[in-house]
């Protein structure tokens, strides 16, 4: 291990590499963080991370049932798009809110270890697949009993869920860099992720004339959504898939990697 | 061959308040001009330089204690050289596994059993799940925590958690050994373990560095001494020169 002083911006990129190449080379410990974190969290509880799905379910069926006759949609459609919309949502909010703690919680092992910063991002990531491979079962009953059966376009839900992962990672770690400066951001997000979530059609279903307006037709939340929901209920892909959310995956691993080879040095000082 | 090459090492902290922490602040200085100005011309907030041009070199077999008051930078340095930190000006060269004993709690979930804290503490220090399932055995005799090790973590004493801490970092197969002080926190008979094994494990060429105020801790331990002072460090001594180097006046205080 060879440490010296920052030398220039670009000097910075070969660590910045090493960094990620590290932090993956790592992963079984990234795993096994993020699943200890888990057993921590649900320890001595009977049914443990199952909770979530009981917690989650509970919300499905609440909205699903009792807005039905409200939004005047029958049960049989607006139950599985409830379901794979708060399943989805609750996977992206949640990895997004505690991507901001990343490097935070992980303070006492990056003050005196070598660990790459990305292995905190990964770690975060991981434990929120986890729950959400719990929350799955949701969607599989659901669909079940409405006899929703996957087809060859369902496929497309997993290109849907690969940018999702990529468009939490690079927020998580964008959030985890200035909230370990700035602790009161994420706070604003979990308020801003809460008003997101009733703004966005993400368990209320938008009409024709909603439909033009471009909280919905250019809004990346409902459509991070709606790349697995679409594909799942109806066997195809939105077009702002390819218009708004790969580009935004794109742009966004870019910057957050220019402003993680500037700062990169610094977060641990903030912790 | 392990060593430790440390060149003119300087070490910067911006100070940051629990205030000025927070986005309300920064947002003010953004908006309101006069003080952004102001910000401008003096150099940016205030700066700790917590290590000046420290220099030294280690090779396999050395032990090196750390001596000085609080707040001098020994800690500052056991986490420059464990890689936490990176420095400002100079250079770092540290060549070898590295296992770091600068806090009980790193890796450490506290409502998890003594053999999954080994495991975690483990992974952290670089073993594969494998070589973690081959040393247990022989890091739960060496804890001498025997049945404690199947509870949890929160019902040891701090001195039981150090046992855990320093049997599994030392069992790591690291070839440098970074040490703060806590090692003190276990009874007589632990730490006379403790330095049968410290004393192995350098006898077969592994470096110690270990920062402590109990001079009997540092003579018993180590063979060279070096003093820092507010991020000052004086050449490295053999520890028989340990009483000079203390009765040294402090180096002057230069902004």
């Amino acid at each position: 291990m060879r440490l010296v002083a920052r030398k220039s911006y670009i000097g910075e990129i070969p660590d910045t590499i090493q960094d990620f190449t590290e932090a993956f080379r790592k992963l079984p410990l990234a795993l096994n963080l993020a699943f200890q974190d888990i057993l921590a969290r649900y320890r001595g509880s009977v049914i443990g991370p199952w909770w979530i799905t009981v917690t989650s379910g509970a919300l499905v069926l609440g909205i699903g049932i009792n807005y039905g006759p409200l939004f005047g949609r029958p049960v049989s459609e607006l139950l599985p798009y409830v379901a794979v919309g708060i399943v989805i949502w609750s996977f992206f909010a949640s990895s997004i809110s505690e991507g901001g703690e990343a490097f935070v919680a992980g303070g006492t092992m990056l003050r005196q270890s070598a660990l790459p910063l990305p292995l905190f991002i990964i770690r975060c990531v991981t434990r929120n697949l986890i729950n959400f491979g719990h929350q799955l079962v949701i969607i599989a009953a659901i669909l079940l009993w409405f006899h929703i059966y996957p087809r060859i376009g369902s496929l497309w839900a997993v290109m849907g869920l690969i940018v999702l992962i990529l468009n939490i990672s690079w927020a998580a770690l964008f959030l985890a860099i200035i909230s370990a400066r700035f602790r009161d951001i994420p706070q604003i997000v979990s308020a801003g992720l809460q008003f997101i979530f009733f703004l966005s059609p993400i368990f209320w279903v938008p009409n024709d004339q909603m439909a033009r307006n471009p909280l919905v037709a250019d809004n990346p939340f409902f459509f991070s959504v709606q790349s697995v929901r679409e594909p799942l209920l109806q066997g195809t892909m939105p077009h702002q898939f390819f218009t708004i959310l790969v580009p935004i995956a794109a742009v966004g691993w870019v910057a957050t990697l220019l402003i993680y080879n500037q700062t990169r040095r610094r977060v641990v000082h903030y912790l | 061959m392990s060593y430790i090459h440390v060149d003119n090492l300087s070490l910067h902290f911006p100070i940051i308040g629990a205030d000025s922490q927070s986005l309300k602040r920064h947002l003010k200085q953004v908006a309101i001009g006069g003080l952004l100005a102001k910000k401008s011309q003096n150099s940016s907030r205030p700066i700790l330089v917590a290590l000046r041009d420290v220099t030294f070199d280690l090779r396999a077999g050395d032990r090196l204690g750390l001596i000085g008051a609080n707040g001098s930078g020994k800690t500052t340095l056991l986490r420059c050289l464990a890689g936490a930190y990176t420095p400002d000006r100079g250079v770092v060269e540290v060549e070898g596994r590295v296992a770091s004993l600068l806090d009980l709690s790193i890796g450490i979930d506290a409502s998890a059993t003594g053999f999954e804290n080994i495991r975690l503490r483990g992974l952290v220090a670089g073993l594969n799940s494998r070589e973690i399932e081959a040393k247990a055995d022989e890091i739960a005799t060496f804890s001498g925590l025997g049945p404690f090790l199947a509870m949890p973590m929160k019902s040891y004493s701090s001195g039981m958690q150090a046992r855990l801490a320093f049997a599994t970092a030392t069992s790591v197969g690291a070839d440098i050994l970074l040490i703060d002080e806590w090692i003190a926190v276990g009874d007589a008979e632990f730490r006379a373990r403790a330095h049968d094994r410290l004393t192995a494990m350098v006898n077969n060429a592994s470096i110690l560095v270990l920062a402590s105020h109990d001079q009997n801790l540092i003579r018993s331990l180590c063979n060279k001494v070096m003093r820092l002072d507010h991020g000052i460090a004086s050449e490295v001594v053999p520890v028989a020169e340990m009483d000079d180097l203390m009765a040294r006046p402090t180096p002057e205080r230069k902004p």
